[in-house]
């Protein structure tokens, strides 16, 4: 017992990152003195033109000026890696420029499916969990993994519609899932609750069953209610309950590296920066980072 | 089909509002769902505010004329959208140019037109856009919250964009009955 609270004590704290996308350097300044990493979303700081789709050189600009202070991670929004025909090729070529210009920590995407027969959803559609399903993501994690030789991890989405038929229990589904593939997991404390508020997700149970090894990243943020529904739209501070969730799985996970605050660029005007900062600060203390 | 292809493409002829080719046993049940509305409520309302984002104008004048939320509808379930911004925004213009005319078709192709200026980097065709009212004017109104200008009845305005223009644009301000008398402006 004493062993293994010493080994807890000399365990190494995570880092603190945020979300930043550019064009607000003064606010950029300010997070550098707060956190550790930015989390960068390539196909969100990119630009598409009529020869095709680049990562503004504005933005990479602003990442560069920091990037002797900084670390950074990689988090897609767009790459489809669990659509039944193909992944966003397009994103791909994002993360390889944004791999020439700087060193990345790791990588990761959204365990979902965003594209259907080449066209947007408009939305992620959290993925059935299904043998057919896990055939196809190691396949694709294996291509990833072997094209960018850094850890890549999925983060697990809230669920927008009601289940289909399942072979997997969604602990049982992720724990197949990193043991097969060797990836990693972010763990999001919100879209936990989230699930818990929307389809009455039994967080708890599923934490039991989760095997915490592969977690090496914890997302917080805060969202909104529409008609009742808790929304997937990062626009607020982290609420006090999903702190508390947070604490629970940072707890558990022993290969935790990295607590991040996420946030919509397009919630900065509402949030503003001081709140922003105020809210890593908040989070840096609370989770003691 | 895969059971995971069928279920994705009943997915997304579902929230696109289009008819559902194969149906099984889950399509089935989340057709009628709350979900599935709110579902298509929150991809519409972020389509919405991307395209009024990157198309201001032309959004501007359709919230004006209280049709804002049917063309996105519309567009949103007929066309295959981007998930990138600027494509989005540039296939929603085209697709109102294309289904409009007089002013909303003259904003549309205006801000398309400034679109292919800023997004290529080679030397493009310079292109034309003729307005039946002042293009300045307009703009000011809808900037400005003003009522818009009337049609001119004497003269047409010919807007030139392209990149080997002075500032990207050039306006020529033509009567109708004759040629005569041309103003031109940058």
């Amino acid at each position: 017992m004493a062993s293994a609270c010493l080994s807890n004590s000399l365990q190494k704290k995570p880092a603190l990152a945020t979300t930043y996308e550019g064009d607000s350097p003064a606010l950029l300044e300010r997070i550098c003195k707060i956190s550790d990493v930015i989390e960068i979303s390539p196909d969100t700081v990119a630009q598409s033109t009529h020869s095709g789709k680049r990562l503004r050189e504005s933005v990479l600009l602003e990442y560069e000026s920091v990037a002797s202070e900084m670390k950074f991670v990689a988090h897609g929004v767009g790459l489809s890696i669990g659509s039944y025909d193909h992944w966003d090729e397009d994103y791909l070529q994002l993360l390889d420029e944004l791999f020439e210009r700087f060193p990345l920590m790791w990588h990761s995407e959204h365990l979902a499916c965003t594209m259907v027969d080449g066209e947007s959803l408009g939305t992620m559609l959290a993925l059935p969990r299904t043998e057919e399903v896990l055939d196809l993501l190691c396949e694709r994690i294996r291509r990833l993994q072997e094209r960018y030789r850094v850890p890549f991890l999925l983060e697990h989405v809230i669920r927008l519609l009601p289940e289909p038929e399942a072979e997997y229990t969604d602990a049982a589904f992720l724990n197949a899932l990193t043991r097969r593939s060797g990836c990693g997991l972010i763990l999001d404390a919100y879209n936990l609750q989230c699930d818990r508020l929307n389809f009455g997700f039994e967080v708890e149970s599923f934490l039991d069953q989760l095997d915490f090894s592969p977690v090496k990243e914890l997302h917080l943020a805060g969202g909104t209610q529409h008609k009742g529904f808790q929304l997937d739209i990062h626009s607020r501070a982290t609420d006090v309950a999903t702190l508390e969730l947070g604490r629970k799985i940072m707890a558990r996970a022993s290969n935790l590296e990295l607590v991040t605050y996420e946030f919509l660029k397009e919630a900065i005007p509402n949030l503003g920066h001081d709140r922003i900062c105020d809210e890593l600060v908040r989070i840096e203390m609370e989770m003691q980072l | 089909m895969s059971s995971l292809a069928a279920q994705q493409r009943g997915v997304l002829a579902l929230i696109k509002n289009r008819e559902v080719k194969e149906r099984d046993a889950w399509i089935s049940s989340i057709e009628q769902s709350p979900q599935l509305e709110m579902l298509r409520e929150i991809a519409l309302w972020w389509r919405c505010f991307q395209l009024s984002a990157q198309c201001r104008y032309t959004t501007l004048l359709l919230r004006r004329m209280g049709c804002f939320e049917q063309t996105v509808a519309s567009f949103f379930s007929g066309q295959g959208t981007s998930p990138y911004i600027e494509q989005l925004g540039r296939s929603f213009l085209d697709y109102v140019k294309n289904r409009s005319s007089g002013t909303i078709n003259m904003i549309a192709a205006i801000e398309l037109a400034f679109d292919t200026l800023r997004s290529t980097e080679t030397e493009s065709p310079i292109q034309e856009i003729v307005c039946d009212r002042n293009p300045d004017e307009v703009f000011a109104a809808l900037i400005q919250g003003n009522s818009l200008p009337e049609a001119d009845p004497e003269y047409r305005y010919r807007l030139f964009v392209g990149r080997e223009l002075p500032n990207g644009i050039q306006c020529v301000r033509e009567k109708y009955a004759s040629m005569e008398d041309v103003d031109s402006y940058d």
